[in-house]
């Protein structure tokens, strides 16, 4: 790049420490009059290592004239290049791969990120910060009265709703639950809003859950706490989200009055109450309760009760709720919008916005069964990407209650659909007369830049109700409606907010860019200009015909920093978490620092991966033989470019993904080093050791055994193949993680050490984090994780580095010692659901 | 005045010295305890007694100058730690020794005087205090690449946390490292001539060798720090049964311990251990000490000896002809003394049912024991060291305790093995004031180890749980050391052997004492106990409730997750060795519990993993959705029952709540 005076200026090399620049950008929100959009942004802080969060906020008058400088300075095609990018890289990839894959070999889409110039930025001076230094302040919305905004803050202590308002800048304080609110949502009229906050019930019998501790009564609390024992008497007493075991607090609900007047918490008679949502007409919330014991502890049902907590009343019976998402009313109160899993009998399963009718709790599927046009179901857990701090809900009903909007994934792109919630019906009604959203859409798409943000439901004129005379998603033969592309993300949508008249404000990445707010199709921040002095490494799609001929698989291929044409380079292949999760091509500072270092990263999505419809995850593929022969090909195809060295792969991976590492380096001579990050790896002890899978979760056979049901999980364990271990190995372990367990560090530490003495291994134990720890866990921890990765690749990875594994060029897979266990290591049956929830994070109460 | 029945709460009330000494030519002893928030200085003769403080906390390990002048102690200075203090018992005046960044622990004086030797967790390199050290975050990660980094008590070992020798000029002064690197140097004396010393190191071993120590001795004077390996190819007694080697009077030769060579690679358990005598000069090793039927090893190691804490368990005479031990010998903790011109088999000098587990140096023919009895607290005597006859009660603690609680005696019962091969010795504790013709609900309580052996030591626990109206059957099954190798063999803990010795206890003592009510038995027990009382619950069928602490319950989570990690290698395969550790371990056979289980356990126990508490806690509860299974996990505590006020007493009634709702 040539500098102002024409010399060359040198980029910095992505380090792991790079990360501590970053900026998180979070829930945005857009004001009723679309003249303002708030979000929250998070940035780690050195000495603690915490996140702290603040809310910004810029007013349309600037982007204006941020917008007429940035036309005048004729940098709109960048701009436009880039959303236009989108749109057709979706067409390309998703239809055309998608159905014609099988034969054409690959595609590549441009991904070229278009890159901000300074003059396009001046309108961030209008940037406001609405938090002051010391606290931290999140979940912003904005009041449809177009003066104030509520939001969370931890002025006195822990996280209280309070209202700001906007013009005078005075603030006022609505709750003071005890130890905090979790999320809250408004009422229709935004007179009252319905809050989740940690209790205890000691709190509730005492009278004390409005009362806010000071500094020493909190201090003192906490030392009481400490001493306290962990009780269990249930199954699910412990949870990887909760760091581990609770002292006996649990989420509860309840709702008051904007004024602060009228504070209640909805008794429940002891069951946990999580995802409060408040009716349009403010009578009734719902919520997601705890209704059983054992191995259902976890399972959510959906209950209603009036705003003062009377008449509460189960509704749902035997669901499966993703439980991570507040029930959206629909227009009428009559019915609920939830996110359910869709269980098929191939053991594939997807996340579909069901619509539960609060009267009889009868539900249906808002999106047929298989409708994998465009997207399978709502969002797919996120890998390999930036992922802190709250997130905003990820599906949304439009104000006329006609369309849910919602965020979700396909072929490696996250983007914004929506689906009609009277089903085909009453969209083949609207269409007759002549108010067609489909239409409203595609015009949407013909203003081709604006993508996001076209008023994609006209807020007036359209009575859902009207159209249809039924209730949403009501009654026999519904049909549901196809789904639409309301906005593709470019290259990645994460998060977006929508007021009344259907304005839509998103977070947005890119592969060279994090998060930033994007309005009418164009970028409104820029949270992350210091990357601009950073080489960042390239990227390319890969799409390829699985060699068993079953699917269409996907992978990225990133380039060294600085790549050469005819230098030879070593690579890694990262295996994502999950296993039902979705790379997309977003920034993340982990690839960008492997490449920094002058590797390539080879990441992609094997069988068993989500956003790639039904058929790639059943049949439990992610633990057999495909899911690994994905892997490989990946690796295989990649080298086949001829830039890399064969014979200096490494390959790493956290959870499931640390799980494919031990079985990639125990099955194959395919690798030349690996890290494993918080890795599964015996199944023998972590039965009841982490978090997940109860044997009585089916039914209990008569003549069951403990000892068949351990030595099944114990023979064909990737541990079984421990003296294949032949390659220098890094663990990487969170002490607090209970998905998987520490132990299950140690349990690859020891054996390692023991019977292959002449291996390097090395482990890495982080106090006080858990199996989230790479994303959530301290700037210090998250760093120290990424250093650990990146020296190990680069010592045993690097030319001259001894080679323990042999001829790596030679792929043999391997039988475990003793012949007879030569099958597919297959993880027990009660792994996977609660596999998937691993990546998806905060299930209940983070 | 009546007496009241002991309590729980009683537990943080009983006094415990933290070490003592005698000065004979004074007459005079010196202890300490959480109690007396000083060091007390009594004068034998006229039983006045004087408090000694820095003005400090916690004041232990006092000891006086060899010339009977001074009393060095450790007092923990707000801000700076535990540090050395001397005592002029002629001016009255204090004088701070040590400025250390870090926590001083086992101070000895030399022989002349002038230097003050003790042992500090450090940094691997010399001026390195790592412990203490300011710049590191306290949430650093650990990197772990060899065997041996985590300890329980001590949590994760890291180069900056190792058992280091200091040595100091008792004037005061600079501190100087003698010891560095990722090895421990443990149990350290000096030489007669103040310029050397003797200590237990790993030095030379491998991490692996997780028992494996040798001697080295370490110039403390001109060359400080250089370091001569005296044994070789020897296990020196350190873990779990210490003792400090001694130097014969004459500076030649040092007297330490050794491990039975044969026994420690058969993989059964730590091993007997007998005295050895080094040559100086050459190394030359010559066994001294034999082990008889009067006497089995030079090590003792009770589980409930009550007394002897910051007190050595090995002397040796002035005139370097006796040395002066303490050894476990049917359940009870005997004073033996070895004559090294003898023909190597011990003297008992003192035994009887009580336990003595300290022994302070031995002056113009006599020495101060530490000792406790079946109701009776520890305190400290002087005795005649040819007679071993108690001249003086010198100290005595709890002894507030003991004006208001009454204590209770167990009775002995002897049974012989089903298998004819040997004796279980053990007690039947009644419960307090118990009515005649009653019967009463009974806890077996299976001790840890298996190693350890029940004595005649008081044991709280047992006192409170027979307060609340249960009798309590104890013993020393297959495993229990002090009964013979024979008898201690690992092996027998482990295969069934041990199982039936307890059933057979309970059944004989069921026989013998009409308290006891066969219908209402429970389990308890930690550690090894703990893995008795699950093998318990999932085998046998004579109890009622289980109460399982500090449990084993998956042989695979033992071997990897434990600070003492096992070994795969006996296996060719690893999914072998895995299959049959799992036959091993109690949670393979969960579906079989099928009476009330409750679980306790510690977050930070590293010995037995609270894993296995968790894994063992699903398994029953997953199977058994309607048994009661309750599992309590208690913060801040290791492989011990919880001694924190805050905890100890809600430990105590889980348990005894447990057993009063199913028996």
């Amino acid at each position: 790049m040539a500098g102002a005076k024409g010399q060359i200026i040198m980029k910095k090399q992505f380090k792991p420490d790079s990360m501590k620049h970053i900026n998180y950008v979070t829930w945005p929100v857009i004001s009723e009059d679309g003249t303002r959009i708030a979000w929250v942004n998070y940035h780690g802080e050195e000495e603690g290592g915490t996140f702290p969060s603040k809310i910004y906020y810029i007013e349309e008058t600037d982007l204006e004239s941020a917008e007429a400088a940035s036309v005048k300075n004729g940098l709109e095609g960048a701009e436009a290049a880039e959303a236009k990018a989108g749109l057709e890289g979706m067409e390309a990839a998703s239809v055309k791969n998608g159905l014609e894959g099988a034969e054409a070999a690959e595609v590549k889409v441009g991904l070229e990120d278009g890159g901000l110039a300074e003059e396009n930025l001046r309108w961030t001076d209008g940037r406001i910060c609405l938090t002051t230094d010391g606290h931290s302040e999140k979940q912003p919305v904005f009041l449809k009265d177009g003066v104030h905004m509520a939001y969370l803050s931890d002025e006195t202590g822990e996280y209280q709703v309070f209202l700001r308002n906007l013009e005078t800048g005075g603030t006022r304080q609505i709750t003071t639950l005890r130890h905090g609110v979790l999320r809250y949502e408004l009422n229709g009229a935004q007179t009252a809003l319905a809050f989740e906050a940690t209790l205890w019930p000691e709190e509730l019998e005492a009278g004390t859950e409005f009362v806010e501790m000071n500094a020493q009564e909190k201090a003192d609390w906490e030392e009481e706490l400490d001493w306290r024992p962990y009780y269990a008497t249930d199954l699910t007493y412990k949870m990887d989200e909760w760091h581990g075991m609770r002292k006996g607090e649990f989420s509860h609900v309840g709702t008051v009055n904007l004024d602060g007047s009228g504070a209640q918490v909805i008794n429940t008679n002891g069951m946990e109450a999580i995802y409060p949502a408040y009716s349009h007409d403010g009578e009734m919330v719902a919520f997601f309760g705890y209704p059983y014991g054992g191995a259902k502890g976890r399972r959510v049902e959906l209950f209603v009760c009036g705003a003062d907590g009377s008449g509460l009343r189960q509704v749902t019976k035997g669901a499966v709720f993703t439980a991570d998402h507040a029930p959206v009313f629909a227009a009428e109160d009559d019915a609920v919008i939830t996110a359910a899993y869709q269980m098929y009998e191939d053991g594939s399963y997807a996340a579909l916005p069901w619509c539960v009718d609060l009267e009889d709790g009868q539900g249906q599927f808002l999106i047929g069964e298989w409708d994998e046009s465009i997207c399978s179901g709502l969002h797919p857990a996120g890998a390999g990407r930036l992922d802190l701090g709250d997130k905003s809900p990820y599906m949304k009903l439009s104000a006329d209650g006609r369309y849910l909007y919602f965020v979700s994934g396909f072929r490696g792109k996250n983007s914004l659909y929506r689906v009609n919630v009277y089903g085909e019906t009453e969209k083949a009604k609207a269409e007759a007369a002549g108010e067609t959203g489909a239409e409203t859409v595609s015009e949407a798409g013909a203003e081709a830049v604006s993508g996001i943000g076209a008023e994609a439901v006209s807020g007036a004129g359209v009575n859902a109700k009207g159209a249809s005379g039924s209730k949403a998603a009501g009654g026999f033969g519904f049909r549901p409606a196809k789904v639409e592309m309301v906005a593709e993300g470019a290259t990645d949508l994460h998060e977006f907010g929508m007021n009344s008249s259907g304005q839509i404000a998103a977070c947005m990445s890119s592969w060279k860019r994090p998060c930033e707010i994007w309005k009418d199709g164009s970028l409104r921040t820029d949270s992350n200009s210091w990357l601009e002095d950073y080489e960042l490494a390239d990227v390319e799609e890969v799409n390829l015909t699985s060699r068993d001929k079953k699917a269409m698989l996907q992978y990225f291929l990133v380039r060294p920093a600085g790549w050469r044409e005819g230098k030879v380079y070593p690579a890694v292949l990262d295996i994502k978490g999950g296993p039902e999760t979705m790379y997309s091509l977003t920034f993340w500072h982990e690839f960008q620092a492997l490449a920094g270092a002058g590797m390539a990263v080879i990441f992609g999505q094997p069988r068993g991966s989500a956003g790639f419809g039904r058929k790639y995850l059943a049949d439990e593929v992610c633990w057999g033989k495909e899911a690994m022969d994905d892997l490989l090909q990946f690796v295989d195809d990649a080298v086949s470019r001829g830039w890399i060295d064969r014979a200096r792969v490494g390959v790493t991976g956290g959870s499931y993904g640390g799980y494919m590492t031990n079985k990639l380096i125990g099955r194959t001579k395919a690798f030349a080093a690996a890290v494993t990050q918080r890795c599964l790896a015996n199944t023998a002890t972590s039965y009841g050791t982490g978090d997940m899978g109860f044997v009585s979760a089916r039914e209990i056979p008569k003549d069951f055994r403990m000892l068949d049901y351990l030595t099944n999980r114990a023979r064909g364990n990737i541990i079984s193949y421990i003296d294949h271990f032949k390659v220098p190995l890094l663990i990487l372990h969170a002490y607090e993680d209970y998905r998987c367990g520490f132990e299950q560090a140690e349990q690859v530490f020891i054996p390692m050490k023991e019977r292959n003495p002449e291996i390097p291994v090395r482990l890495v134990m982080f106090p006080g984090e858990n199996h989230g720890m790479t994303r959530t866990g301290k700037l210090h921890h998250q760093i120290r994780h990424l250093e650990e990765m990146v020296n190990w690749f680069v010592k045993y990875l690097d030319e001259n580095a001894p080679r323990f594994g042999g001829d790596m060029s030679v792929q043999t897979e391997m039988e475990p010692c003793k012949g007879e266990n030569g099958a597919a290591a297959t993880c027990t049956d009660a792994c996977e659901p609660e596999a998937q929830r691993t990546e998806k994070g905060g299930e209940t109460d983070e | 005045m009546s007496k009241r029945l002991p309590e729980f709460a009683d537990c943080q009330k009983l006094e415990r010295f933290n070490g003592g000494d005698y000065c004979e030519k004074k007459n005079l002893v010196c202890y300490a305890s959480a109690q007396t928030k000083g060091i007390v200085v009594k004068n034998l003769e006229t039983g006045e007694t004087k408090l000694v403080t820095a003005g400090g906390s916690g004041e232990a390990n006092p000891s006086f100058s060899p010339d009977g002048s001074q009393i060095l102690f450790l007092s923990i200075v707000k801000g700076q730690g535990r540090q050395i203090f001397c005592h002029d018992l002629e001016t009255g005046e204090n004088r701070q020794v040590t400025q250390i960044r870090g926590a001083a622990m086992e101070p000895i004086w030399s022989p002349d005087g002038t230097k003050i030797l003790f042992g500090m967790i450090a940094g691997a390199k010399k001026g390195e205090s790592g412990a203490a050290s300011a710049k590191k975050r306290p949430d650093e990660p650990v990197v772990i690449e060899d065997f041996g980094y985590k300890f329980d008590g001590m949590g994760f070992i890291t180069p900056d946390n190792h058992w280091q020798l200091f040595v100091v000029p008792s004037a005061g002064g600079e501190a100087v490292q003698l010891t560095e690197g990722g090895y421990d140097y443990l149990h350290a004396n000096w030489a007669p001539d103040s310029r050397t010393i003797v200590c237990v190191s790993n030095r030379f071993r491998s991490r692996q060798e997780s028992i494996g120590y040798d001697l080295l001795l370490i110039n403390a004077a001109e060359k400080p720090g250089e370091t001569k390996k005296l044994s070789e190819g020897s296990w020196i007694v350190s873990y779990p049964n210490p003792i400090r080697p001694v130097f014969t009077p004459d500076g030649k030769a040092v007297i330490a311990g050794i491990l039975n060579p044969e026994m420690v690679n058969a993989n059964r358990g730590y091993p007997e251990a007998y005295f050895f005598r080094f040559e100086v000069e050459t190394g030359e090793k010559t066994q001294v000490f034999f082990g008889d039927e009067t006497c089995y090893q030079c090590v003792q190691f009770p589980y409930n000896a009550g007394c002897g804490w910051g007190m050595d368990k090995v002397q040796i005479s002035p005139d370097g002809r006796y040395v002066y031990f303490v050894s476990g010998w049917k359940g009870q903790g005997a004073l033996f003394c070895l004559d090294l011109e003898g023909d190597g088999h011990a003297r008992l000098l003192a035994g009887g049912k009580q336990v003595c587990h300290g022994i302070s140096k031995v002056q113009n023919g006599r020495m101060m024991v530490a000792k406790s009895e079946p109701d009776l607290p520890e305190g400290y005597y002087i005795l005649d060291a040819v007679t071993g006859e108690v001249l003086q009660k010198a100290a005595q603690s709890a002894e507030a305790l003991l004006e208001e609680v009454e204590f209770g005696r167990p009775e002995d019962l002897w049974i012989e093995t089903l298998d004819g091969e040997s004796m279980v010795h053990g007690w039947a504790f009644p419960p307090h004031r118990r009515e005649n013709g009653k019967k009463y609900p009974t806890i077996l309580y299976v001790h840890g180890g298996p190693h350890p052996f029940y004595t005649y030591g008081l044991t709280m626990e047992f006192q409170c749980l027979a307060a609340q109206g249960f009798g309590i059957l104890y013993c020393n099954p297959r495993g229990s050391s002090g009964y013979g190798w024979a008898h201690e063999n690992m092996e027998r803990a482990f295969d069934g052997s041990a199982y039936y010795d307890l059933l057979q206890f309970v059944d004989e003592a069921v026989k013998t004492f009409d308290w006891i009510d066969g219908d209402r038995l429970g389990v308890t027990g930690g550690s090894y106990g703990g893995y008795m009382t699950n093998y318990m619950a999932t085998h046998a069928k004579k109890f009622k409730a289980y109460v399982t602490q500090r449990s084993i319950s998956n042989e695979l989570i033992s071997y990897a997750n434990s600070d003492m990690q096992g070994k795969s290698t006996d296996y060719v395969s690893y999914e072998d060795f895995m299959v049959a550790k799992l036959k091993e371990s109690a949670v393979s056979y969960a579906e079989r519990v099928d009476k009330p289980l409750l679980i306790l356990h510690g977050t930070d126990d590293y010995r037995t993993p609270v894993e296995g508490a968790h894994q063992f806690f699903v398994a029953v509860k997953d199977l058994h959705p309607d048994l009661p299974v309750k599992m309590v996990i208690f913060p801040h505590t290791g492989h011990e029952q919880p001694s924190h006020p805050k905890l100890q007493k809600l430990y105590y009634q889980e348990m005894v709540d447990w057993f009063r709702a199913y028996l």
